[in-house]
């Protein structure tokens, strides 16, 4: 065997050996930290589908994406710029101007004990969560980024944001998908049950007189409140016209949904907790106060084609005297949970 | 043949016969009473197979819609909302009941829960049975303990939770005109008290069996419910049978017929 057999040895032996050192790097372990959300006493188990369990990760995540403008087109809003914690995930205002300057035109949604609703927007658009969170940041009136392929590329070039769907999501790659995903695990997490009215119920906390005697008018015929806001939700998660115009200008509401014309001017019941904080009221927030609430109701309401079945004394009235209708607000205050609005763990990092 | 040959050949022919023993069963692996060591199939096969109970609101001979108005000489009432809760639903054998389902919850809403559907063993029964409501047990339970969806779930608004807490056997609500003039008031009956649970049994013979289409029919004819009831009566929400409860309840379970 001759030297020129082995050059080509040396030379390959020589090439390997000048090689940096190729430090290790661990393989990704895919490890979230699965959540169990703690469900308020009275409470049944919450609603979570199966291909979006909550995480940690995910929850973070989903909180990020919550507070962060990114998502809007111009960078300058967020779902936060509605959803305020101060005022239970609502807004003050009656409507909110998108980025673009143009006034939307129903009143924002208080994001509470969302776990348990079957369906979500004022005509009961979306039957989840998760699809609830895609229209906002397209439509022209409110965050209207271009579409969401615009939002991922957006996301996509933030090193942080990669980590953190991998985390979340075991990808990389962001869609809008797990985008959605995320923000939905979070608002399932925006859980309100420790209002002075379950610390009553739960023997922690008394009732005052006036308290007790709006409770008596919420839980009877008197007011008959509680078909349309009943314990432990206070909401009937269902759609109702409840007198608020007559026959020829009642709005759509559900029927946009589901063509029925016997659902015009129905709209889905909110919840009454934390209502004190959540003004003003009703799909358009025609009412400002909780006062203007109860007067429309005492006076009984318009009466149209599809007025639900349980406004008994439309056109009628209840017949509330001024101290009823002071211990009926009075008792809708018992159902501030003032825990909901201070929890760090909703507000962003 | 010598001894040793001839022995062999009587062990043989008893192991032939030994062997050769069929034991006799179903040999059906898709039957209920599959006998994995029969070997010869005697027909003694049993089968479960699909029965359908299927409900139908009807006011008169008429399919009754939501929406629909009822017409008679008193009154007319447009249906908007009907709920009812059936519990421990049986059927009726010659040995014993067999029980079908502990709860259902019918929905004018939910086309799916005006039917119900069950595997059970092909043969002969005699009837069915059924609690009209919730039953004491069941009562005393809230819906914090079942998922949303089940028919004692949050999310069908059928719990009352002021005390006395009670689920509402029967929901109608609707719009009634008492003048007969057009004019229409909200009406709703929301009956709940563990008096009102009323037992409902059909007698009816029928044959099920693989291949056929089994059902038990029955219509829920509307026409009945308000039957003597004064409308100027109140009916508050109070877990007490008054008498205009029972009235109704009584004629609500009039109101089923099988056909």
């Amino acid at each position: 065997m001759k030297f020129s057999d082995f050059k080509y040895f040396f030379l390959i032996l020589v090439f390997f050996s000048c090689q940096k050192d190729i430090p290790y790097v661990e393989p990704f372990a895919f490890d979230p930290t699965y959540v169990f959300l703690e469900k308020p006493k009275g409470f049944p188990p919450p609603n979570i589908p199966s291909d979006n369990p909550i995480t940690e990760e995910g929850i973070q995540l989903g909180k990020k994406l919550f507070y962060d403008k990114i998502l809007s087109g111009n960078n300058t809003m967020s779902c936060a710029n509605c959803h305020l914690q101060t005022s239970s995930f609502a807004n003050n205002s009656q409507f909110n101007f998108g980025i673009d300057g143009i006034l939307g035109n129903r009143n924002a949604m208080a994001l509470i004990n969302l776990a348990w609703s079957k369906n979500f927007n004022w005509n009961g658009s979306e039957s989840d969560l998760e699809s609830q969170a895609f229209e906002p940041v397209i439509n022209p009136i409110e965050l209207h980024s271009l579409n969401w392929k615009e939002v991922s590329l957006k996301l996509m070039q933030s090193k942080e944001y990669k980590d953190l769907f991998q985390l979340a999501f075991n990808t990389r790659i962001i869609d809008s998908t797990n985008i959605v995903k995320a923000i939905a695990q979070f608002e399932r997490t925006l859980i309100s049950g420790d209002s002075k009215f379950d610390r009553f119920l739960d023997y922690r906390s008394s009732l005052t007189a006036t308290e007790l005697r709006g409770k008596e008018i919420f839980t009877t015929e008197k007011g008959d409140c509680f078909h349309c806001h009943s314990y432990p939700l206070f909401t009937s998660n269902d759609f109702h016209n409840n007198g608020l115009d007559i026959e020829s200008n009642l709005k759509n509401g559900r029927y946009d949904i589901t063509k029925d014309i016997n659902d015009k001017g129905k709209f889905k019941s909110p919840t009454l907790r934390n209502i004190e904080l959540t003004a003003p009221y009703m799909h358009d927030g025609r009412f400002q106060t909780l006062e203007e609430v109860v007067e429309h109701y005492n006076f009984g309401g318009h009466n149209s084609s599809t007025i639900d079945p349980n406004m008994k004394k439309v056109g009628i009235g209840l017949g509330l005297n001024e101290q009823d209708k002071i211990d009926l607000i009075n008792f809708l205050k018992t159902l501030t949970d003032t825990s909901f609005i201070k929890n760090s763990e909703f507000a962003p990092q | 043949m010598n001894t040793y040959r001839a022995f062999h050949l009587i062990l043989f022919i008893l192991f032939l016969s030994i062997f050769s023993c069929k034991e006799p069963g179903c040999t059906d692996i898709n039957a209920i009473n599959y006998n994995s060591e029969a070997n010869k199939e005697d027909n003694s096969c049993i089968y479960n197979t699909n029965l359908n109970i299927n409900f139908r609101l009807v006011n008169g001979n008429t399919i009754l819609n939501k929406y629909d108005t009822i017409f008679n000489d008193n009154y007319s009432f447009r249906l908007i909302n009907l709920k009812f809760y059936l519990s421990d639903i049986n059927l009726i054998s010659d040995n014993n009941d067999i029980f079908l389902k502990d709860i259902h919850l019918f929905n004018i809403d939910d086309q799916q829960t005006q039917s119900l559907s069950f595997e059970v063993e092909e043969g002969k029964y005699n009837g069915l049975n059924f609690g009209l409501g919730v039953n004491s047990e069941q009562n005393i339970t809230t819906p914090a303990q079942y998922e949303l969806e089940h028919p004692l779930g949050l999310s069908h608004n059928t719990f009352w939770a002021m005390e006395p807490a009670s689920y509402i056997f029967v929901i109608v609500e609707g719009k009634m005109d008492t003048l007969q003039q057009n004019n229409f008031y909200n009406l709703t009956y929301h009956l709940a008290h563990d008096d009102l649970l009323k037992y409902i049994e059909f007698d009816q013979s029928k044959v099920v069996s693989i291949d056929e289409n089994n059902e038990f029919n029955i219509d829920i004819n509307l026409s009945r419910i308000f039957e003597n009831v004064d409308f100027s009566d109140n009916l508050p929400h109070q877990r007490t049978a008054s008498p205009l409860a029972q009235l109704l309840m009584n004629n609500f379970a009039s109101c089923f017929e099988i056909q």
